[in-house]
């Protein structure tokens, strides 16, 4: 056993009074100031640990517990939760269900004040925290949910910070915010370390951050720990990660793959060894925009946009004279910062909300010379939460829901339940409760209830918020399907690598305009766009921009594979 | 301390504007609503509805909570009216005052006498129904005076100089918060009803019963997941049921405008309670 041992899990088993045991004997020792990176496929119990650190399993939630917890000293079964918070701090995945206050200030000594420390170093604590975390003053009488993303999780952590915990557990602090957001939460948590050497716990899909600040990675699957070590050597067993669903950091792959002793973490230890593989070979001239699908341009438009304009009854403009057009066969992906507007351009086309001003055309028809029944047919929109969209009593009802409103005969219906359940995967479950199913399945069953009804356009918001990797492509596959039956795509979303790998045109939105719209490559080469929009760039190409900058060669790559590819090949010499 | 959110601002986007009411102590604004509230059980007839009213109506004119934001919700207080104007002279067996207008719809001859059903719209009827309806009024206007001129910590605080225990302040606060995102959740259900076919605008009352009947498993479970979620972050954050604490972090004290509110509010009620006939 490690020394300065703050966080001892020894031999911990988890099993839901529903039966489902989801941890199967953990062992995890963490020293004081340690930065743990915590990550594994979705449904891996990551979760359930964090819960278990925090005493809330087994004190609230109920089943059988085997094995010990102790942190900070406390045996989370016998010490209150309360009193265990005094020590360990923890920041969920969603900051609005963790603000009970409605306003910054208020949330923030809402914890403090029953510490009975005097107003005058509440001040000072909420102060600090606040400064800490990047935020000013003027942030105090704002309310956390109308900040952006970012701001929000920042506030979240503030709030916990303030309390000053030894440890601090975060469980996918980041994975709703954009690129800046996710900058901004990991540069607050690195400010703390710093400050008060906290021991750090983070939950996490995102290896790339991960491989940067964290000192170990622990990768749980399937209730274990899988792999345990320092980034470099858990994240250089590419296959074994992405076999079962973790992405590992793209400049460790590229590393790796290369024959690297010890693959790099970061782009600036890559790039010097990358640069002397470019010296002793040559490399390959490659354009940008060489794997993309090409335009459908030639197809007839499904879904048009004119001059169209909406302002929320606050007040708040959230689309601004935007005028755009989707044609048939199109994967279109609407990228943005958190309240850019793709939300509400994708309530306008289908008509839940109404425009201020303009019109939304589909198949050449105003939207609002349709019935609602004809409208579902012609246009599907899933949210980005599922638990928003389903209401029926099963997953076969759920599915048939909107079959039944269109008026199609029984038969017909319960043929296609079968066939829809079967593509998304859920026919195993079509007699079980909606509410009972994993998030991951929710969400599946969402898409279902949509793709049944065979939408012309289907919209869907954020697919693959907080999933792993594996379950991400697997969504984006299934988009592709359905755009392969002749439909028209429409997917809103933060993750490029993914838009890169599966979409063939991208809408850029920024304070209710539209940007930029065209291939997905050549936007993301327009560094005015990115900042604006703050678009994540992928790792490699943040690389290759750097050896572009530094030899003067185009080196246009998105991906790993295509680096690695172009690093094996000579065929132009001497370039560098 | 100021009021920069109040609770209407979070149940409905109505952005609170900086007013004397507004910054008033919040246990005098507790105070306003809770006195009006005993004032109305002395509301049995027009002159002590009327009282109110205008009472209700200056103190909402006081704290500049705009009054055109209660036009959404005309419709609702208007069905609930029409029902009890309807039950009031449909219901009523003998009616009593001088009849102003009688239509019989159904008429049983026995032995003993005639029975009969009908609408039989008397004076006295008419003064019960108008009692009745101002008095839902000024209910509704002083839970608006209410919520328009709190913020959620303010319920905390001023319960808390009352000496009501730090929990239940709390709890009564996150009831409140409760009630937002319940109408949050809704909306959303409500639009993705929409998006899977049912035509909650343009429908029938069957469908639109029929919608609200669809929504509530989703606004069931959202609610005891949303709870669930609340009472972790609150216990994680070291707040448990044995919580106690004297901190006050925010320092307020009463000035003379709080106690020319109250001692107005007490005089509305002592007067309610004279005219209305204690």
């Amino acid at each position: 056993m490690p020394r300065n041992t703050i966080v001892e899990v020894e031999g911990l088993k988890w099993k839901y009074n529903e039966g489902k045991e989801v941890l199967k004997g953990v062992d995890l020792f963490i020293e004081k100031g340690e930065f743990i990176g915590l990550t594994g496929p979705s449904g891996a119990g990551k979760t359930t640990l964090v819960l278990a650190l925090t005493g809330v399993i087994p004190q609230r939630i109920p089943g059988d517990l085997d094995g010990t917890v102790k942190i900070c000293g406390f045996d989370t079964r016998l010490t209150e939760v309360s009193k265990i918070a005094r020590k360990v701090g923890v920041v969920f995945e969603d900051p609005e269900t963790q603000f009970v206050m409605s306003t910054v200030e208020d949330e923030m000594v809402l914890g403090l004040e029953t510490r009975n420390l005097d107003p005058s170093e509440i001040r000072e604590r909420v102060s600090w925290a606040l400064e800490l975390v990047g935020l000013d003053k003027s942030f105090l009488s704002r309310s956390p949910l109308e900040l952006s993303g970012g701001e929000k999780q920042r506030v979240a952590i503030a709030s916990v910070v303030a309390l000053e915990p030894d440890v601090l557990i975060l469980d996918e602090p980041t994975s709703d915010l954009d690129p800046i957001g996710k900058g901004e939460v990991f540069a607050s948590i690195e400010n703390l370390r710093k400050e008060l050497n906290t021991t750090i716990i983070m939950v996490e899909h995102e290896t790339e951050k991960l491989a940067e600040y964290s000192d170990r990675i622990v990768v749980l699957r399937d209730g274990k720990i899988e792999l345990e070590g320092d980034p470099s050597h858990v994240f250089s067993r590419i296959d074994f990660l992405k076999k079962i669903g973790v992405k590992p950091p793209e400049v460790v792959e590229i590393t790796t793959r290369l024959g690297f002793n010890l693959p790099a973490l970061t782009i600036e230890e890559a790039l010097p060894e990358i640069l002397n593989i470019m010296k002793k070979q040559s490399v390959k001239n490659i354009q940008a925009g060489k794997s993309e699908v090409e335009y459908v341009e030639d197809k007839e438009v499904v879904l048009s946009m004119k001059k169209v304009k909406y302002i929320y009854p606050g007040g708040i403009e959230a689309l601004k004279d935007v005028s755009v057009s989707f044609r048939r066969g199109e994967f279109v992906a609407v990228v943005g910062p958190n309240g850019s507007g793709k939300t509400t351009l994708a309530k306008l086309a289908c008509g839940v909300l109404k425009p201020t001003w303009g019109t939304v055309l589909l198949a050449g028809r105003d939207i609002k010379t349709m019935r609602r029944s004809e409208l579902v047919q012609k246009i599907g929109y899933v949210f980005q939460n599922p638990d928003h969209q389903l209401f029926c009593q099963s997953v076969r009802e759920e599915i048939a829901f909107g079959l039944r409103i269109i008026g199609l005969p029984e038969e017909q219906i319960q043929r296609k339940v079968e066939d829809i359940s079967k593509l998304l995967g859920i026919n195993n479950l079509l007699d079980e409760h909606p509410f009972f199913l994993s998030k991951g399945e929710r969400r599946r069953l969402a898409l279902a209830s949509v793709i049944a009804l065979e939408p012309d356009v289907l919209i869907v918001d954020e697919p693959t918020t907080g999933q792993d990797y594996k379950l991400c492509n697997e969504l984006m596959e299934l988009l592709d399907e359905y755009r392969r039956r002749g439909k028209t795509v429409i997917v809103i979303s933060h993750s490029i690598p993914l838009i890169l790998k599966h979409v063939d045109r991208m809408i850029v939105m920024y304070n209710g305009r539209i940007l930029a719209d065209g291939k997905p490559r050549k936007i993301l080469e327009n560094e005015n766009i990115i900042e604006k929009a703050r678009l994540e760039i992928p790792q490699t190409r943040i690389l290759t921009k750097k050896i572009e900058k530094i030899t003067g060669f185009p080196l246009p790559v998105y991906t790993p594979g295509e680096l690695l590819e172009v690093l094996s090949t000579s065929s132009v010499k001497n370039s560098v | 301390m100021r009021t920069t959110r109040s609770i209407l601002h979070e149940m409905l986007g109505i952005p609170p504007r900086d007013s004397i009411y507004l910054r008033l102590h919040p246990l005098t604004k507790i105070s306003v609503a809770f006195l009006l509230s005993i004032a109305l059980i002395f509301a049995t007839n027009i002159a002590t509805v009327i009282l109110l009213l205008v009472a209700v109506t200056v103190f909402l004119l006081l704290a500049k909570i705009p009054l055109g934001t209660l036009q959404k919700y005309i419709v609702v207080i208007i069905s609930i009216s029409s029902f009890i104007i309807l039950a009031i002279f449909l219901l009523s067996p003998s009616p009593e005052g001088n009849i102003i207008y009688k239509k019989i719809f159904v008429s049983v001859k026995a032995e003993k006498g005639t029975w009969e059903w009908g609408l039989i719209i008397t004076d006295k009827g008419v003064e019960k129904a108008i009692i009745f309806i101002s008095r839902i009024l000024v209910m509704v206007l002083t839970a608006t005076l209410l919520l328009g001129s709190l913020s959620d910590w303010e319920v905390i605080w001023g319960l808390r100089s009352l000496r009501v225990p730090y929990v239940v302040s709390l709890a009564i606060a996150l009831f409140f918060r409760g009630i937002a995102l319940f109408l949050k959740d809704f909306q959303v259900i409500r639009e993705s009803m929409m998006v899977r076919g049912l035509d909650i605008e343009k429908g029938s009352l069957f469908l639109k019963f029929k919608a609200y009947i669809y929504s509530l498993t989703p606004l069931i479970v959202l609610m005891i997941r949303k709870s669930q979620e609340i009472s972790l972050a609150l216990e994680t954050r070291g707040i448990s049921l044995k919580e106690k604490t004297s901190t006050l972090y925010y320092k307020m004290s009463f000035t003379k405008n709080d106690f020319l509110v109250i001692l107005s509010t007490l005089a509305i009620l002592i007067f309610a309670a004279f005219i209305g006939g204690v």
